[in-house]
């Protein structure tokens, strides 16, 4: 199917705070309880519409525990926008987030669009973390923040929606520059520019600004 | 008859009975499959058994999980009994009889059997499950790792098998283990009985003594002597890194990084020497290399970026670029990923991978078509080892790559007798431009690398006795750049506007402007400094004014004027917003002023230009400041002690008036030479030495120069980044230094005396390498590249002699051409896309090299002003 751009996600945080059920429920719409644990990196995809615009998200999972840091850290290079999750039910998970953060604005390029996600609203019973304290961190670090639960499928769209559509006004304010695909955005094949490789006006600027 | 009796029976014990136990039911299952294999064998030889009966048809697949569910269970009962401390749960009854029956011994066996068909993908499956699910550390036992280890043996045996993804699978569980526990590779690898085995950590598997058969004590498998060392899982991987299927490739890659980043030295050792691992890697580049269409084109080349990872191309894809692009990304995901790999692999690992990649890949493919006559092929290989140069990030392959260009570098006195270096610097002489564009490009891009052997051996060729430079000539560098420029850039921040003394009345002539531009900006000390101690500076910058622009306007100094001081107003308040942070913050914003006010000199010389509007510069030093802000506090910490005594040294603002301020005694100690007054001769003379007549730029509304200075400010610091540990640069012993025939300065300033003549593009090029190495905070560097003297080392010629040629050559032919000034500023307007290339003359090489040379100029006046500064701030810290 065509589209008009693509954007890779990738989705982080502690193990066992419902990465992989998030995605499984955004692209399959389907919650299983018992799963393996991720190894390395999973991977799935799905089209949304922006504003009249068939959009792709191709969202890496990756696995939680520090022993996959390595790898999921060559991750994070070249993508759009991440998802970091924690588990409402487990402090720690929460605590953990700046380590994440540190992670991923280290590795990543400097306009992704990070979306703080507190999951498994279901279990309201065992809230550990208050909504506001989310709401705090993100603010914060200059994060858009959700609450989530993989199981009832509560705000997962939303959720994955709303970063795309951030990442899309970025792309209108001119923020990414959608030609470098280690932007992670690409633009679908049938929007691609007329000759992306020519040496156009590129000789001007340079003659202006310096021949750097 | 009896059968009915015996349900009816079972009936009323079950409703009488409790519900049978977790383990009744986990042996129940067992026994279920035990059964379908006794049965079988019983009816082999009759025609209720079917050989080819798939797995799916019998009940074991139902069975296998329901043992599963039935440990997962287990342990998920003894964890909330525990208050889940899984580390600390004993073994449950399910577990024990597993581990006491062998039954993972025997499914390995009915797995390698295949039979039913089928068998083998359940087998891995339940493997996978049982590894993945289970929280209490089980492999350290015999009954588990045994088996485990002989299924790792039974993946990748077959190409394009069916069960890849169950293996790959598989094998992902056991890294993921091996990694979170280094200690378990031990289970792995195969070696030698005659070896010692290594005792493996008690504290996990002291939970499972009390089972019979642990043999923790015996990690290693052992084998027959006469057998090699062996990492079976590391060469299961490393088939599967061959399949078809490139989700199993991304797989197993990342199996790799994790085996290859153990710090386990046996389990590198054996990778790297025992194990086809780095072969394997590199002939996989050679062979994507090999793939990608030699008709590419270097900017495509150039422009592609691809990381390794889950990513998905089509040929669809291509036909949308350019032809080849999937081979090239293929190419370039895969070097990524070994690249990767070595930054993060264990040094063993790391060093056999960089050297098979040089071997195989560099010097048998790479380097044929590097010295291939057939000039498209050279350019298309020399664009794909700049581009490789440009993505590698690991430090043993770089440096690896360094020893490919340069020879082996044993520290050898002579200069190296390499092919390459010399044959890539001769290259850039060649007839085809497009040749020469990109070995140059190669050679900059070398240049840029945090390697020092590589700069040493294009840069500073040793040979004592040929060119030694007098050490009067030269400009003291600062060894620490990097803290000096960040400091430069600190400075712009916090001007209190409060303390600063107004001094409107004398803002009439030119001379009196500069301090009054300086007071503006709100420092009184530095302006002491300025004014106190370098009245030759005042009057050289006075002369400029009316030299190159005539009369100044009253009214446009007071426009000046009042800018600056809108614009200090500004930097008030953002004083006043960071004043509530820290107080650390604020001192060292004061105490770093001076810059500030030393920075706009040569801004001042160039906006005072009557032309030339004013607030472009403001425009761009609010913004340095903004940025510097950031920047400042984010590295406010760690710079705090420097700037704590650079504000000691300096005095505070109240002393403002003392022009003995130490730092003026620094500078006048520092080297024995006058560096204020040099670099305001310096910037003065790289911006006037294009002749008025035949400058272009100043028609247009933005000359350019506070871009200029910007960069260089961003890029001086990257380079002091880049080549921070270097020994060359730290010494400064090294002051000898040969541009003999073939070596890279002597090339460049060939091509550059050639600017008026070669292309556009070349003389971007060669322009940009020389912008490259100017910021090099090296003294032979200074002394070559941005020294003005009149005076030429013995035997040699400096960057200032070669544009003095060029200049002296255009004067003469500019008055043969008629409206000369014209013309060149039509095609800087044609250059910077304003006019439409097809309706004007042909584009000449003179008029556009003109224009090259006064940008050049430029960025030369900007980057001796950066680097002076930096030298500024390191001797004031110094004291």
């Amino acid at each position: 199917m065509s589209y008009a751009y693509l954007f890779k996600y990738i989705i982080i945080g502690d193990t066992g705070v419902g990465k992989s059920c998030l995605l499984l429920q955004f692209t399959d719409k389907r919650f299983q309880p018992v799963h393996d644990l991720t190894i390395g990196v999973e991977f799935g995809a799905r089209m949304i519409t922006i504003d009249g615009k068939q959009i792709k998200l191709q969202i890496w999972d990756t696995a939680g525990q520090e022993s996959f840091r390595s790898i999921t850290r060559s991750y994070y290079r070249g993508a759009a926008g991440a998802l970091l999750v924690y588990d409402i039910t487990r402090r720690d998970t929460f605590t953990h987030l700046t380590t994440w953060l540190e992670d991923a604005r280290q590795h990543s390029n400097s306009n992704m669009v990070i979306m703080l996600i507190g999951n498994k609203t279901d279990l309201e019973s065992r809230r550990d973390v208050k909504k506001e304290e989310g709401e705090a961190f993100a603010r914060e670090h200059g994060l858009i923040f959700m609450e989530t639960s993989a199981k009832t499928a509560a705000n997962v769209e939303e959720a994955f929606i709303n970063t795309a559509k951030e990442i899309y006004e970025k792309i209108q304010e001119g923020v990414f520059d959608i030609n470098n695909e280690a932007n992670g955005i690409k633009i679908g094949p049938q929007h691609s520019p007329s000759s992306p490789h020519a040496p156009s006006g590129s000789l001007g600027q340079q003659a202006g600004g310096g021949c750097c | 008859m009896f059968n009915k009796f015996a349900a009816a029976l079972q009936h009323a014990v079950d409703a009488l009975a409790p519900p049978p136990s977790q383990q009744e039911q986990f042996v129940h299952h067992w026994k279920a499959i035990t059964h379908y294999f006794i049965e079988s064998s019983m009816y082999r030889h009759t025609k209720k058994y079917d050989e080819r009966e798939p797995i799916e048809a019998t009940s074991i697949p139902h069975h296998l999980d329901q043992m599963l569910d039935s440990l997962h269970h287990e342990e998920a009962g003894q964890e909330a009994g525990s208050g889940s401390v899984p580390e600390g749960s004993t073994t449950g009854p399910c577990m024990e009889y597993m581990l006491r029956h062998k039954i993972l011994e025997t499914l390995y066996a009915l797995g390698r059997a295949d039979c039913p068909l089928g068998m083998k993908q359940h087998v891995l499956m339940f493997f996978t499950h049982l590894l993945s699910r289970t929280n209490q550390p089980i492999l350290p036992h015999i009954n588990v790792h045994r088996p485990v280890h002989r299924l790792i043996r039974l993946c990748g045996n077959e190409q394009a098998a069916p069960t890849e993804a169950e293996e790959i699978q598989f094998l992902g569980v056991i890294c993921a283990k091996i990694k979170a526990n280094p200690y378990l590779v031990n289970f792995f690898l195969e070696v030698p009985t005659a070896a010692s085995p290594h005792c493996s950590g008690p504290g996990i598997a002291c939970s499972l003594t009390d089972f019979e058969g642990l043999e923790g004590a015996q990690p290693y498998h052992p084998i027959g002597p006469n057998c090699k060392l062996g990492f079976p899982l590391v060469s299961s991987l490393l088939s599967l890194v061959q399949s078809p299927d490139s989700r199993v490739v991304i797989k197993a890659c990342e199996g790799l990084l994790l085996c290859a980043s153990l710090p386990e030295d046996m389990a590198a050792s054996i990778i790297a020497e025992h194990s086809r691992f780095s072969q394997v890697l590199a002939a996989q580049l050679a062979k994507l290399y090999i793939l990608i269409p030699r008709s590419m084109h270097p900017a495509d080349i150039d422009s592609t970026e691809a990381k390794w990872g889950l990513d998905q191309y089509s040929d669809r894809e291509d036909m949308h670029t350019f032809a080849g692009k999937r081979h090239l990304l293929s190419f370039l995901s895969w070097l990524d990923y070994c690249d990767q790999l070595i930054l993060d692999a264990h040094p063993k690992v790391s060093s056999a991978l960089s050297r098979s990649i040089c071997k195989t890949f560099l010097e048998d493919v790479l380097q044929p078509d590097l010295l291939q006559v057939c000039e498209v092929t050279a350019a298309f290989a020399t664009s794909i080892m700049t581009r490789c140069v440009r993505l590698v990030s690991s430090q043993v392959f770089l440096e690896h790559i360094a020893t490919f260009i340069i020879g082996s570098s044993s520290g050898d006195k002579c200069p190296t007798t390499s092919k390459l270096q010399h044959y890539f610097i001769q290259r850039s002489n060649h007839p085809s431009d497009e040749l020469s564009i990109v070995t140059l490009k190669l050679l900059e891009v070398l240049l840029q690398k945090p390697c020092e052997v590589l700069f040493e051996h294009l840069v500073l060729q040793r040979a004592p006795e040929k060119c030694h430079l007098q050490a009067d000539m030269e400009l003291t560098v600062t060894t620490d750049g990097s803290s000096a420029v960040t400091a430069i850039g600190e400075s712009q921040v916090l001007i209190d506007s409060s303390d600063m003394p107004v001094s409107s009345p004398s803002s009439t002539s030119p001379t009196s402007s500069i301090s009054a531009l300086s007071e503006a900006d709100g420092e009184a000390g530095p302006v002491a400094y300025i004014d106190g101690k370098e009245p030759t500076c005042q009057s050289t910058i006075s002369g400029v004014s009316h030299h190159s622009q005539g009369i100044c306007d009253q009214e446009e100094e007071r426009e000046a004027l009042s800018e600056q001081e809108d614009r200090t107003g500004r930097q008030g308040e953002s004083k006043a917003v960071i004043a509530g942070d820290e107080s650390c913050a604020v001192t060292s914003g004061d105490d770093l002023l001076s810059c500030e006010a030393e920075m706009l000199v040569p801004n001042h010389t160039h906006k005072a230009d009557p032309i030339d509007n004013g607030s472009p510069m403001t425009a761009a030093n609010n913004d340095i400041t903004e940025c510097d802000l950031h920047e400042h506090n984010d590295d406010g910490d760690g710079d705090g002690d420097d700037e704590v005594s650079g504000q000691q040294s300096f005095g505070a603002p109240g002393q403002a008036d003392h022009a003995e301020t130490p730092i003026t005694a620094a500078v006048a100690e520092g080297e024995g030479h006058k560096p204020s007054v040099d670099i305001h001769h310096v910037v003065h003379t790289f911006l006037t030495f294009v002749p008025h007549e035949a400058s272009s730029c100043e028609e247009l509304e933005d000359s350019g120069y506070d871009t200029y200075l910007k960069d260089a400010h961003r890029q001086y610091k990257a380079v002091c980044i880049q080549c921070r540990m270097w020994k060359c640069i730290e010494s400064h012993a090294d002051r000898h230094v040969i541009y003999g025939a073939d070596s890279l300065l002597d090339m460049l300033f060939d091509k550059l005396s050639k600017i008026l003549d070669q292309s556009y593009e070349l003389n971007l090029q060669v322009t940009s390498v020389l912008a490259k190495l100017v910021l090099f905070p090296h003294p032979v560097i200074h002394e070559l590249l941005l020294c003005t003297s009149e005076v030429t080392p013995p035997g040699g010629r400096t960057l200032y002699s070669i544009l003095s040629k060029v200049v002296k050559d255009l004067e003469v032919r500019m008055h043969r051409v008629p409206e000369f000034k014209q013309g060149v500023a039509h095609t800087r307007r044609q250059l910077m896309g304003l006019v439409p290339e097809s309706d004007s003359c042909e584009r000449s090489n003179l008029m556009e090299g003109v224009i090259v040379l006064e940008e050049f100029c430029k960025e030369l006046a900007a980057v001796a002003f950066v680097k002076h500064h930096a030298t500024m701030f390191q001797s004031s810290g110094a004291q």
